[in-house]
């Protein structure tokens, strides 16, 4: 999706000196969980949607495509033990998020890079750690269907 | 929130008071001229270390709280502004007995919610 900047990103990118910090944030989303949302800041912020963002200093690389699967990492800190506990135990990698926001415009991001999952995650009783790999459903395995002679009675049938 | 037992001291020593803000200000690098500048974080917290003098019946109870509370977040007046504000220990406390009277020096640092 092209990313364009709002009206005010360009004088806010470009100013010498500013008050208006640039906060990443992170969604992180999987069918078996509520999403967690993190803000990269010292307080909780309300952002995109009235969402509120828990603070949490987590740090993360840009993902690089040098030529290989495009891959970053990411490491937060485990603020709650349960969160790592269940990131651990779901059932394929969670859809990882990250936007940057304007923290006066707190309601439009000027960098969103979605489609990204979270995959050799790592927990300690401090941070999660995993690496940021670009989703590519083309690359998904197909689901297995099991054979039984009520679904395919042709393989299961005596002649 | 906890409050930090009125039992105790709560003014630091003079001269033994120190602090410092969160550096949040993100800086460029130049050769030349000033640095580009932007804040980081939309709140800053302010990092605090002094020195209380308690007795041994304070220091036990000192002792006690800090137990309690040494991952959590109490109320503490701030040593500088005088307002009550919300704090937890940046580090494990040091102490030293005064032995000729009987009194015990408590190092401590904290560090304040961002604000």
């Amino acid at each position: 999706m092209p990313q364009t900047l709002p009206s005010w990103g360009p004088s806010w990118l470009q100013a010498r000196e500013t008050m208006e910090a640039a906060i990443p944030l992170i969604e992180i989303s999987h069918a078996q969980i509520e999403t967690y949302r993190f803000a990269r800041n010292t307080v909780d912020i309300v952002a995109i949607g009235g969402q509120t963002y828990h603070s949490a200093i987590f740090d993360f690389d840009i993902i690089s495509d040098n030529g290989r699967d495009a891959r970053g990492q990411l490491s937060f800190p485990n603020v709650d033990p349960e969160i790592g506990k269940v990131i651990k135990s779901l059932i394929g990698p969670p859809r990882i998020t990250i936007m940057v926001i304007n923290h006066v415009h707190p309601d439009e991001w000027i960098y969103r890079a979605a489609l990204l999952k979270l995959k050799s995650v790592s927990i300690d009783p401090l941070t999660i750690t995993g690496d940021l790999v670009r989703a590519d459903e083309s690359t998904e395995t197909c689901g297995t269907i099991l054979v039984s002679p009520a679904r395919m009675p042709a393989l299961f049938r005596r002649r | 929130m906890t409050d930090w037992p009125t039992t105790l001291p709560s003014s630091p020593q003079i001269n033994s008071l120190s602090g410092i803000p969160d550096d949040d200000v993100l800086r460029s690098k130049y050769d030349a001229g000033q640095p580009v500048t932007r804040a980081r974080y939309t709140a800053i917290s302010d990092s605090y270390t002094f020195t209380l003098m308690m007795t041994l019946a304070e220091f036990i109870i000192f002792k006690t709280f800090y137990a309690a509370n040494r991952a959590l977040s109490f109320n503490f007046t701030d040593p500088i502004t005088g307002a009550t504000r919300s704090f937890k220990f940046r580090e494990r406390y040091t102490v030293n007995s005064i032995e000729a009277i009987d009194y015990y020096l408590v190092n401590i640092s904290l560090v304040s919610a961002a604000e």
